[in-house]
């Protein structure tokens, strides 16, 4: 038995990586994908072309700073990072409430419906469940397709960018601090609750302490990603530096393409960098 | 000890509880009556802490009545000090004392009270008598395991329970406190009852008046202090202590017999 288990535990594993192998050749066959294209001669030459044609990237004032301080690309950064920290903000403000509607933790099981009726399960089974799916239906649906949704309905401008992300965040930030909320111990909570605290109460002061280093943490992740996201919703027309970025493209200005591409680099970085900071001090 | 008095006020009648299928507990009854000290004593793992549970209104039996003056219980009568592991470990002492008043609280100033807005003075009066003082602001995962256990405890004082449970209160505690921390019990709890889950043996019987042994989820007996007899205790620590003396198969010499009257000696 002894010398079994170990055989079956690795026959397993092989079977695994298998099926992962060839998961993973047929998705290639279905992309096409064909490493000689990349070293092929004309592929070099287009790649050297459009290498050389960008450098050295464009930092005249005039494409910086432009006529007026709002049509330049520090102004684009700026509000690249102004639409990420609304929009994640707002997320923030939306998720907290839907993802205590939507653990099951808070809405109908464990310690805090001891003794509930049948009906007071019921209705709260409901609302996690309804909640759920509004929330996998916010998270379905692409940012760069709500941008679209947004600019339709409200025009061109940095504000839709804002809904965008504010939309899809919240579908995916909600999901999350959910999961967290259902994995807290019960038992704390219970402490909380029998000392004959409201559920509300207990919520409060049980489960929410033991998540809250780990959705600042996750929030401050999402900010990081939310820029990444705001740099593309501009080439729907939801603002930001996107926006650069098509107009370089399609007027083939290369240097300044480089020159933005290097600004959003910038960007993520420094993001980077400040959210490492954060997560530091809440550890 | 004793304060006994008057007719029972808490009555567990039948009680049984199964988790997944597997009974914890079946057939618990026994009564309480006022100013009772109750230790409460078995191996591990024979559903003291379960007990302790269902009578704080933790978890619900599922068969048998629990009432104490004849109704069911109300929010927060029976009060638990749970174990010092159930604190929230990123608030500070006095935080995790202060929730216990929430009941006293209403919906929208509890949410705020355990922030410094309750009774800052009873809880800091209470961590104070155990041991606490200079700790109040400290971080409760910054605390030993011992100190956690006493905020836990002093978090079921400042609730104004009628009955004070308590889970294996002087664990993690030197002799010395173990004997404080029980003193301290007895004097705020009062002429209430107070049912405590105890391993140590020797405390159980020179500080309470009645001894309820467990064993495997039922009670095995229920008398005074002063008619359980070391025959008894041994016994009901049988299967533990011979568990613990039987050597693994692995082990190439045997286990040494332990000293006295069995490992709770």
């Amino acid at each position: 038995m002894g010398e079994h288990a170990p055989s079956s535990h690795r026959r397993r594993w092989q079977g695994r990586l298998v099926a992962g192998a060839v998961c993973l050749v047929v998705s290639g066959w279905i992309v096409s994908f064909d490493p000689a294209k990349l070293v092929a001669p004309t592929a070099r030459q287009q790649l050297l072309a459009f290498v050389q044609s960008g450098f050295p990237p464009d930092l005249s004032r005039s494409y910086l700073v432009s006529r007026t301080v709002r049509d330049g690309l520090l102004w684009a950064i700026v509000e690249t990072l102004a639409i990420s920290i609304v929009g994640t903000g707002l997320a923030v403000c939306c998720a907290v409430p839907a993802s205590l509607l939507s653990a099951s933790s808070v809405t109908h099981e464990g310690p805090l419906y001891v003794g509930a009726s049948q009906r007071r399960l019921v209705s709260g089974r409901l609302v996690h469940t309804g909640v759920r799916w509004l929330l996998s239906f916010c998270r379905a649906v692409p940012e760069i397709v709500w941008g679209v949704l947004f600019v339709t309905a409200l025009g061109l401008g940095p504000f839709a960018g804002v809904l965008a992300l504010a939309v899809h965040n919240t579908g995916v930030l909600g999901k999350l601090f959910a999961d967290f909320l259902e994995e807290t111990d019960p038992l704390t909570t219970e402490a909380v609750a029998t000392v004959g605290a409201s559920r509300l109460q207990a919520v409060c002061h049980g489960m929410v302490p033991q998540i809250t280093a780990t959705v600042a943490s996750y929030t401050v992740y999402r900010w990081e990603c939310t820029i990444r996201s705001a740099a593309v919703l501009g080439f729907v027309g939801a603002g930001g530096i996107g926006y650069h970025l098509l107009l370089t493209v399609q007027r083939l200005q290369y240097q300044r393409l480089t020159t933005a591409i290097i600004a959003v680099f910038g960007l993520v970085l420094w993001s980077d960098w400040l959210a490492s900071r954060v997560r530091a001090s809440l550890g | 000890m004793s304060k006994v008095s008057g007719s029972p006020l808490l009555c567990v009648s039948g009680v049984k509880k199964c988790f997944s299928g597997a009974s914890v507990l079946s057939d618990i009854s026994f009564v309480v009556s006022p100013g009772e000290r109750i230790a409460i004593v078995g191996p591990s793992g024979v559903g003291k802490t379960t007990l302790l549970r269902l009578l704080a209104g933790g978890i619900a039996p599922d068969a048998g009545s629990i009432t104490v003056d004849g109704h069911p219980p109300g929010p927060g009568q029976l009060q638990l000090a749970y174990q010092g592991t159930t604190l929230v470990g990123h608030r500070t002492a006095l935080a995790n004392v202060l929730v216990g008043e929430l009941a006293a609280q209403s919906g929208v100033t509890g949410l705020v009270a355990p922030f410094g807005g309750g009774d800052t003075d009873r809880a800091l009066e209470l961590l104070r008598a155990v041991g606490l003082g200079d700790k109040t602001d400290t971080r409760v995962d910054q605390l030993s395991a011992g100190q956690r256990q006493r905020v836990a405890i002093a978090r079921a004082l400042l609730a104004d329970g009628s009955i004070v449970l308590a889970d294996e209160p002087t664990a993690n505690l030197d002799p010395q406190t173990r004997s404080s921390i029980l003193e301290l019990l007895d004097t705020v709890v009062g002429s209430r009852p107070l049912l405590v889950a105890l391993h140590d043996i020797e405390l159980a019987t020179s500080r309470f008046d009645r001894v309820i042994g467990m064993a495997d989820g039922t009670i095995a007996f229920d008398e005074p202090v002063t008619a359980v007899t070391d025959g008894r205790l041994a016994e009901l620590f049988a299967d533990e202590s011979e568990h613990q003396r039987q050597p693994s198969v692995e082990q190439s010499t045997p286990t040494p017999a332990r000293h006295g009257g069995g490992w709770y000696g």
